[in-house]
C-alpha cells in the first residue's frame, strides 16, 4: 500500500504530468481568476484574503489544491481526446459536422494541389536544350567578333533572367541572345556569354528540381493518403507518420508500436517523450483557450455586463488557441520525425526480439513484417522457424542443412568458413552479413 | 635513407581528395579541378576498402565506352561515380591501397619493393597522408584531366556532357 502511494506521488512529479496537465491548469486558473479579481477589485480581494482566519486560509488552500489536482488529472486523461479533436477526428459530433466537412474539403484540396505539383517538371532544361540547338545551328566563326558594347548588352539580357519569371519572358531573353550568334563570331561569346548563361540556366534548373523534391517531402510528411484525409493539418501530420512504418516496411504500426518501444533505448525514448509532452501541452492549452473564449462569451456578461471586455478576452483566447495549435503542429511534426526514426533505427532490433532472422534485403524484410502482421492481426497460422544460429538444433548444425535452407559460397568452402544462410532463411547472421545488408 | 614523409612519394592527407562513390561524375572532376592534386583521388565506398583512382585513366576509360555515341557522356555525367565505375573497363585505373598502415619514420626501401601500391602513412597513431610507392601512381597525381568538345574547347570537367563554351558534346579526354 505504501509502495502504491509512493508510486502515485512520484507519478504526480512526473514531468509529463507536470508540464502537460498541471501547468495548463495553473495558466487556465490564472486566466479565469485574474479578470474576476479585476472586476471585483484587486484591493478588495486582497482585503478579503487578509480578513480570513488562518484555518480558513488553510482550508481554502487545500480546496484549491485539490481542485487543481483533480482538474489536472482530468486534463491528463483527456489528452488523447485533445489530439483527436484537434486532428478533426470527431466526425460524429453533430454541431460541428459542417466545420469538419469544410476542413476535410480544404485539406483534400491542399493534398490534390500538392500531388499535382509533384508531377511538374522544370522547363528550364527544355528551354536550355532548345537554345543550345539554335546556337549550334547558327554557330559561326566567320562573323566579326563581339565588341564590348555587344557583350555588355547580352550580359544585361542574361541578368534579366530570374528563376521565377514567366517562361515566355525568359524565352524572349534567350531568343535575343540566340539571335546574336547569327551576327557575331560564336568564339568571341563563349566565355563571356555562353558559359555564364549556361551556369545560370543550370542553377535555375537545379533550384526547380530541389523545390519539386521539397514538395514530395512535404506531401509525404504532411499527409497519409487521399482516403485518410483529416479535417486539420495536425490530423494529417499525425496520419502521415502513423502510416510511415506501413508504407516503408509493411509494419502494422498500431500492432507493433508497443513492441518497438520495448527495444528502443531510454535516451531515444526520453527525447521522443519530450516532443510528446510538448504536443500534449500545446493541445491542452489550445483546448483550454477555446474553453476560456467560450466561457467569456457565454458566462462573462452574466457576471458583469461589459460586452467589449468579454469580447476582447474571448478574442485573446482564440488568438492564444491558434498560437498553441501552431505550436502543436510543430511539436507533432518533430514527434513524427522521432517516430519515423524509431522505425528506421530499431525495427531490426524488434525483429530480432521477435526471434525472426535478420533479413538480407528490404524485400525480404517487408515479407517478414507482412507475415508477422498477419499473425498479429488475423491470427494467420503460417509457421515460423524460430531456431537460432547458435542453438544446437539450428539448421546450420543439421547434417542436411546445406541441402535445404542454406547456400554455401565458394569463398566459404575455400576458407573453410561456416555455410552462410540464404536470403530469407536461417537465423541471425554474422557481423559481416549485417554490413552486407543492402539498404 | 629518408623517412617516408620526407620522400617525394609522400602525399599529405589534405592534398589528395577523398571522394564518395555516390558523388556524380561531373562533380568529381569539378572538385578535382580545384584540388592540389588534380590527377587522382581516393574512392570511398561504404562496406568496401578505399581505393586509389587515377582520374585521367578513368576519364579515358569512360571515353572508350562512349565511343562515337557522345550522348552517353550526358548519362555518365549524371551517374554516381560508383555506378560509372561498374560500367567501364577499369584496367589501369585503380591502384590498391595496402591494408597495413606504415609509420611515418619507416624507410621507403621496403615499400618500393612491392608492386604498384598506395600505403596509408600514420604518425603517432594519426593518419597523415599517403605513400605512392611507384612513379606510375605518383606521376598521374599531378596531371589534370581535360575534356575536349567537338569544337576543340578544353573543359575542366564534363559538366552535362557538353562544353562550357559551346553546345558541342564532349568527344575526348586528355591529360595535361
Amino acid at each position: 500500500m505504501f509502495g502504491t502511494l509512493i508510486t502515485r506521488i512520484s507519478g504526480f512529479f512526473d514531468k509529463a504530468f507536470l508540464f502537460a496537465a498541471v501547468l495548463p491548469t495553473l495558466i487556465f486558473s490564472i486566466l479565469i481568476f485574474a479578470p474576476l479579481a479585476g472586476i471585483i477589485g484587486f484591493d478588495s480581494v486582497a482585503l478579503w484574503v487578509d480578513s480570513l482566519t488562518g484555518a480558513k486560509k488553510a482550508a481554502l488552500t487545500v480546496v484549491g489544491l485539490t481542485n487543481l489536482i483533480v482538474f489536472a488529472y482530468l486534463l491528463n486523461a483527456l489528452q488523447t481526446s485533445f489530439v483527436r479533436w484537434w486532428s478533426g477526428d470527431i466526425k460524429f459530433f453533430f454541431p460541428i459536422a459542417w466545420l469538419i466537412s469544410l476542413g476535410i474539403a480544404l485539406q483534400t484540396y491542399r493534398f490534390r494541389k500538392l500531388r499535382e505539383k509533384t508531377f511538374a517538371t522544370s522547363s528550364w532544361e527544355t528551354m536550355w536544350k532548345t537554345f543550345m540547338a539554335t546556337v549550334d545551328k547558327s554557330w559561326s566563326v566567320t562573323h566579326p567578333p563581339a565588341n564590348p558594347a555587344q557583350i555588355r548588352k547580352l550580359c544585361i539580357h542574361i541578368a534579366k533572367l530570374h528563376e521565377f519569371m514567366e517562361r515566355d519572358k525568359a524565352q524572349e531573353q534567350l531568343d535575343v541572345i540566340a539571335a546574336a550568334y547569327q551576327k557575331i563570331s560564336a568564339e568571341s561569346l563563349g566565355d563571356r556569354v555562353y558559359r555564364p548563361l549556361k551556369l545560370r540556366m543550370q542553377e535555375f534548373y537545379e533550384n526547380d528540381e530541389a523545390r519539386l523534391r521539397g514538395i514530395l517531402v512535404t506531401l509525404d510528411k504532411e499527409f497519409g493518403d487521399l482516403q485518410t484525409i483529416y479535417a486539420s493539418r495536425l490530423g494529417n501530420i499525425v496520419e502521415s507518420y502513423s502510416q510511415y512504418a506501413s508504407k516503408r516496411y509493411d509494419i502494422e504500426m498500431g500492432v507493433f508500436w508497443p513492441h518497438l518501444r520495448n527495444v528502443m533505448p531510454k535516451p531515444f525514448l526520453d527525447s521522443m517523450g519530450d516532443q510528446k509532452i510538448l504536443l500534449d501541452f500545446a493541445l491542452t492549452m489550445a483546448t483550454l483557450c477555446i474553453a476560456y473564449s467560450l466561457s467569456c462569451v457565454l458566462f462573462g456578461p452574466w457576471i458583469w455586463y461589459r460586452p467589449l471586455l468579454w469580447g476582447t478576452l474571448a478574442l485573446i483566447g482564440c488568438v492564444l488557441a491558434r498560437l498553441f495549435y501552431r505550436l502543436g503542429i510543430t511539436a507533432a511534426a518533430n514527434y513524427g520525425d522521432f517516430w519515423r526514426a524509431a522505425f528506421d533505427l530499431y525495427r531490426l532490433d524488434l525483429m530480432k526480439a521477435l526471434q525472426r532472422p535478420r533479413p538480407a534485403s528490404l524485400v525480404t524484410e517487408r515479407k517478414q513484417w507482412m507475415e508477422l502482421s498477419k499473425l498479429a492481426i488475423y491470427a494467420d497460422p503460417a509457421d515460423f522457424d524460430l531456431r537460432q544460429e547458435s542453438s544446437p538444433l539450428s539448421e546450420n548444425a543439421r547434417p542436411d542443412a546445406s541441402a535445404t535452407n542454406f547456400e554455401t559460397s565458394p569463398e566459404g568452402k575455400k576458407e573453410g568458413a561456416n555455410p552462410r544462410p540464404a536470403d530469407d532463411a536461417g537465423p541471425s547472421p554474422s557481423a559481416s552479413e549485417k554490413e552486407a545488408t543492402d539498404y | 635513407m629518408p623517412s617516408i614523409i620526407e620522400s617525394g612519394h609522400f602525399v599529405p592527407l589534405a592534398n589528395l581528395n577523398s571522394i564518395d562513390s555516390n558523388q556524380r561524375l561531373s562533380d568529381v572532376y569539378r572538385q578535382l579541378s580545384q584540388a592540389p592534386l588534380t590527377g587522382s583521388f581516393i574512392l570511398r565506398e561504404p562496406g568496401r576498402s578505399e581505393i586509389y583512382v587515377k582520374a585521367p585513366a578513368l576519364a579515358h576509360a569512360i571515353s572508350t565506352v562512349v565511343g562515337e555515341d557522345f550522348s552517353k557522356w550526358e548519362m555518365f555525367c549524371s551517374m554516381p561515380l560508383g555506378e560509372v565505375i561498374a560500367r567501364v573497363p577499369t584496367t589501369g585505373v585503380f591502384v590498391d591501397i595496402d591494408n597495413r598502415q606504415v609509420e611515418a619514420n619507416s624507410e621507403e626501401e621496403n615499400l618500393r619493393r612491392v608492386p604498384d601500391r598506395v600505403f596509408t602513412v600514420a604518425q603517432r597513431g594519426r593518419i597523415v597522408g599517403w605513400y605512392l610507392n611507384h612513379e606510375s601512381a605518383l606521376n598521374v597525381s599531378t596531371k589534370r584531366t581535360v575534356f575536349i568538345c567537338a569544337r576543340g574547347h578544353r573543359n575542366k570537367d564534363p559538366d552535362t556532357g557538353t562544353c562550357y563554351t559551346c553546345p558541342a558534346p564532349i568527344v575526348k579526354t586528355e591529360q595535361e
